[in-house]
């Protein structure tokens, strides 16, 4: 009878396998180690393998996506007279808007051009296709096919069509890794419209983030607009975040309006923030003067002795 | 009992390759962006279900090396803790082979029992590892519908490897063992 799990292998071969399995914790033991402590090698690995594999996950992801977006359409398809009617109440309702934009626009314009105002610094973006996402629970990233040679940058700002999507946390050649906004380490300075209030956004594996910090709570409504306050200058200022929501226990989240759940396409800013003036005065004081003047030199002479006003006496 | 002659080496290694394709394809899937953000439901863990399927059917065709190298592509390409899921799946998958010999005479249920014990398990490990290593671990009902979901493809994983790909249990003669030709 041979035992369970015996090959029927001889003494070696098992204790060839123990070996083995106790190299292999280690060797594992070791990585998790490492991802634990230097994280950013461990990145830079991830992203070299996602070079490697790239076009295999976009022959399977490609099937994949165009499957469930069939799935999608015929759902659509099953509802259109309703989404039909729904739609034309929309339009009715965004034609008004429409003319209110223009109005507003030509005005902005010409205030802009009143006040010589400098407008956003250069962003321009590139677009990428989302090709693999974490899909587990341990975290929220998702996987574009735009890299270094499209000029995203660590730390880039990604957004879909209405708002903000996340931000870059890897590169490698073709491809890159946005951390999104609802992952455990998420962190994203916002502004809080019309209070201005500044809060930071903090994933923590909920749809809706937390703002956290918000300087004051008592300005801040359910519905406010949430935006990238531009601080820490790595995204821009003004991106579209969501809205403020209030949960039942007091504590302030804020609805994304970025749209996870057909996220197809990202487009990956590549920002570069204006000039900053972050030291006083730089160049208007006139350089120190020597430590012994305390103030510029009379000639002497320039004032006859005695007729210097005399000095404050108490009156 | 006596166990079915070993496969001429050729086999094994057309088998190997056969894994390593599958897991590939199995990481590829689950990566793929089908539902992204909280509210989607988790991929299974497919990789798991074909390696413990064939771990099971086949010990030899899965060898622990190759267990080892698909668990690392994985946790690397789906950003997961790296060198974790790796080694759950990789201590998994000889806790399974172990008992190959024993299973080839139970029922699929009894090794769908064992199997879904066997992932709970995995899941158990790393969400303790993370928390004691104070990486936020994630929720426990997120990790509860992965297993579900998991466990729900397992089955036809099984099917899979087993009529396509003919991946049938090793002692196939096996007296007492209904075997997936009865059950079908």
């Amino acid at each position: 009878m041979a035992r369970p799990g015996d090959d029927r292998t001889g003494e070696l071969e098992r204790r060839l396998r123990r070996a083995f399995l106790l190299a292999a914790a280690v060797l594992c033991l070791g990585l998790f180690a490492l991802w634990r402590i230097d994280n950013p090698r461990v990145e830079r690995l991830r992203m070299e393998l996602a070079d490697a594999v790239l076009p295999g996950m976009s022959w399977v992801a490609g099937p994949i996506e165009v499957a469930t977006a069939m799935l999608r359409d015929y759902r659509n398809f099953l509802d259109v007279y309703e989404q039909n009617r729904a739609l034309r109440r929309e339009i009715q309702r965004l034609r008004a808007w429409r003319e209110t934009a223009r109005a507003l626009e030509e005005e902005n314009a010409q205030l802009r051009a009143l006040n010589h105002v400098r407008l956003a610094p250069r962003t321009v973006f590139v677009t990428g296709d989302v090709i693999g996402d974490s899909g587990g629970p341990f975290s929220q990233t998702v996987l574009v096919n735009v890299g270094e040679r499209d000029g995203v940058l660590d730390g880039s700002a990604a957004v879909d069509g209405a708002g903000l999507v996340g931000r870059v946390v890897g590169t490698g050649e073709t491809a890159a890794r946005v951390l999104l906004l609802t992952d455990f380490s998420s962190r994203v300075p916002v502004m809080i419209r019309p209070s201005g209030r500044r809060a930071i956004l903090a994933g923590d594996g909920a749809s809706a983030p937390r703002l956290e910090f918000v300087d004051a709570v008592d300005e801040v409504r359910p519905g406010d607009q949430v935006e990238t306050s531009g601080e820490g200058g790595v995204f821009p200022p003004g991106l579209p975040v969501g809205r403020v929501i209030e949960m039942p226990d007091g504590g302030l989240r804020a609805t994304l309006a970025a749209d996870y759940n057909r996220l197809e396409f990202v487009r990956v800013l590549r920002y570069q923030p204006d000039t900053r003036i972050d030291r006083p005065a730089g160049l208007i004081v006139p350089p120190a003067p020597a430590p012994e003047q305390f103030g510029p030199m009379l000639p002497q002479s320039a004032l006859p002795p005695g007729t210097l006003p005399p000095p404050a006496v108490g009156n | 009992m006596r166990l079915a002659p070993a496969l001429p080496p050729g086999a094994r290694v057309l088998r190997m390759a056969l894994l390593t394709a599958l897991g590939l394809l199995a990481i590829f899937v689950e990566a793929a962006p089908i539902g992204v953000g909280p509210q989607a439901i988790p991929s299974p863990d497919l990789l798991f279900c074909i390696v413990a399927a064939i771990a099971l059917r086949q010990p030899a065709s899965a060898p622990a090396g190759l267990v080892l190298a698909l668990g690392l592509v994985r946790d690397l390409l789906t950003d997961l803790p790296v060198g974790l899921g790796a080694l759950a799946l990789l201590v998994a998958s000889e806790a399974l082979r172990a008992r190959s010999a024993a299973m080839a005479r139970r029922s699929l249920v009894s090794e769908w029992a064992l199997v879904a014990a066997a992932f709970l398990a995995m899941l158990a490990v790393q969400w303790a590892v993370l928390f004691v290593t104070f990486v936020q671990p994630p929720y426990l009902f997120d990790l509860g519908r992965q297993w579900v979901v998991t466990m729900l493809a397992y089955a036809p994983v099984v099917l899979t490897i087993r009529w396509i790909f003919g991946i049938g249990w090793r002692a196939a003669a096996a007296p007492g063992r209904a075997g997936l030709k009865g059950e079908a």
